[in-house]
């Protein structure tokens, strides 16, 4: 399973919605329930999922899923 | 009345000439905003120690974040640190310590200029501010568009805004700032200080109770005109204050947030903070709630989400409340901020929980139930501020 895929699962488990497809273009707005708490229950589950930490700042830079791809990818590269 | 206000000469004068400031060259626009803004306040330490105290504030956040640079040390000492003089100079130690023969300090900005070392902080340590010399530094913590009541910038913001290239505005846009700004000095100086006489008349007059029935209903008439007056006075004032310094910022090239969203129309006290103060609000969301409830669920409270959100939620405002100033009042008007905060969470997740998502919807498209809820959202702002009159 590539990172995509598993971080859409995490998207499921979090937002509680089997049918969610995660894409790079996708933003908070698109999700009814993305607010600034689930954003962060998302964070945390995925930094359990992947073992990796993320930084106040580079949350709040955030702005697609893509991004969001990108810094864990840089993260597990590391 | 100090020589940054709103109703200062000195200001006005430096936001007519903005335009003109921001049209000089890249290179030489950032020194001549240096010397503005630090010749600017200056003027307002009027005393050696004030001098020491600011110079001792913000100095050695700026050698740390050389020192980040080169030895990638974390910021959170140096944000200790500076929270630390912040305490003392903001003077929240004599909260504590009665009647101490400390130095005391009355620096202009305080409580923005320590929001912005935090956000540099903040930004450095995650890699997201590649470089930032004294010039730059200096020029975003004293930028004297902001240096009296914000609207918060972050620091990234201030660089692309400082060091725009600017497109020239056409005529109807230029009038449209300047229309904004005429605005809001009509809210400030005519509408803002009319309900200010209500208050400032009420409080001199308050009688003090005694017993006498006439008497008491003589306060009650007094703590009314109080009770609406002063809310909107403060309205009027900052939201006033803002729109002169946005609109004549944007009409000289300078981009700054906005900072109200019609907050009186709010429906409870989360939406309220999403319309009033917004870039405190946002601030305090993405260096405040966010981190500490990010470190609640995956610590001590990861089962239990919904404590975690309460108790974040009551702690960020309690210390929102604190940051206006240290008097027990604010740490009131804090507490208060806060209750009112996860109340409004509680309810809208409980309704949810208990009606469905689909009800939920319902129930906030209903007129009069969106009546009722503005009415009282307003009164328990309007109470809270209270505490908050000096």
């Amino acid at each position: 399973m590539d990172i995509k895929e598993e971080l859409q699962e995490v998207f499921r488990d979090v937002f509680d919605e089997e049918g969610i497809v995660i894409s790079n273009e996708m933003t908070a707005s698109d999700i009814d329930e993305w607010d600034s708490l689930s954003h962060i229950q998302l964070i945390v589950a995925v930094e359990k999922k992947f073992k990796v930490k993320f930084q106040t700042a580079e949350i709040i830079k955030l702005q697609n899923v893509g991004e969001f791809i990108e810094l864990l990818q840089k993260k597990l590269n590391k | 009345m100090n020589n940054l206000s709103i109703t200062s000469g000195i200001f006005i004068l430096l936001l007519l000439t903005g335009p003109m400031l921001m049209r000089t060259p890249a290179a030489v626009r950032r020194y001549l905003f240096y010397i503005i803004n630090i010749v600017l306040y200056a003027v307002y330490l009027n005393s050696i120690t004030n001098i020491i105290g600011i110079l001792v504030f913000v100095i050695p956040t700026f050698l740390y974040i050389k020192l980040m640079k080169k030895r990638s040390a974390p910021a959170w000492p140096m944000i200790i640190i500076v929270l630390g003089m912040f305490f003392y100079l903001n003077g929240y130690i004599f909260i504590f310590l009665k009647d101490s023969n400390l130095l005391t300090f009355k620096l202009l900005g305080l409580s923005y200029i320590l929001f912005r070392q935090l956000d540099i902080l903040i930004q450095m340590n995650s890699g997201l501010i590649d470089k930032i010399d004294i010039v730059d530094y200096l020029n975003y913590l004293f930028s004297f568009w902001t240096i009296m009541a914000g609207p918060i910038q972050r620091f990234n913001e201030f660089k692309e805004s400082i060091y725009a290239e600017l497109k020239p505005l056409s005529e109807k846009e230029n009038l449209k700032c300047l229309h904004r700004a005429a605005n809001g000095m009509i809210k400030v100086l005519v509408i803002g200080l009319f309900f200010d006489n209500i208050v400032d008349n009420a409080l001199k007059h308050y009688p003090p109770y005694n017993g006498n029935p006439l008497m008491f209903l003589s306060q009650v008439k007094y703590f009314i005109e109080i009770f609406y007056s002063y809310p909107l006075f403060l309205y009027f004032n900052f939201s006033g204050y803002c729109d002169v310094v946005i609109a004549m910022g944007k009409w000289s090239g300078f981009t700054l947030p906005e900072n109200f969203d019609k907050p009186y129309l709010a429906r409870n006290v989360i939406e309220f903070w999403n319309r009033w103060h917004i870039t405190l609000s946002l601030w305090v969301k993405d260096y405040l709630f966010q981190p500490l409830f990010k470190w609640l669920i995956s610590g001590i409270l990861s089962k239990h989400i919904l404590k975690a959100q309460y108790l974040s939620i009551f702690i960020t405002f309690f210390l929102v409340g604190l940051w206006h100033g240290a008097t027990v009042n604010f740490a009131i008007f804090g507490i208060l901020q806060g209750i009112g905060m996860a109340a409004s969470m509680y309810y809208r997740d409980t309704l949810q929980r208990k009606y469905g998502k689909q009800w939920y919807k319902e129930y906030l498209n209903n007129k009069k139930i969106a009546f009722i809820e503005r009415f009282i959202c307003l009164h328990y702002f309007s109470f809270s501020l209270m505490f908050f009159i000096k």
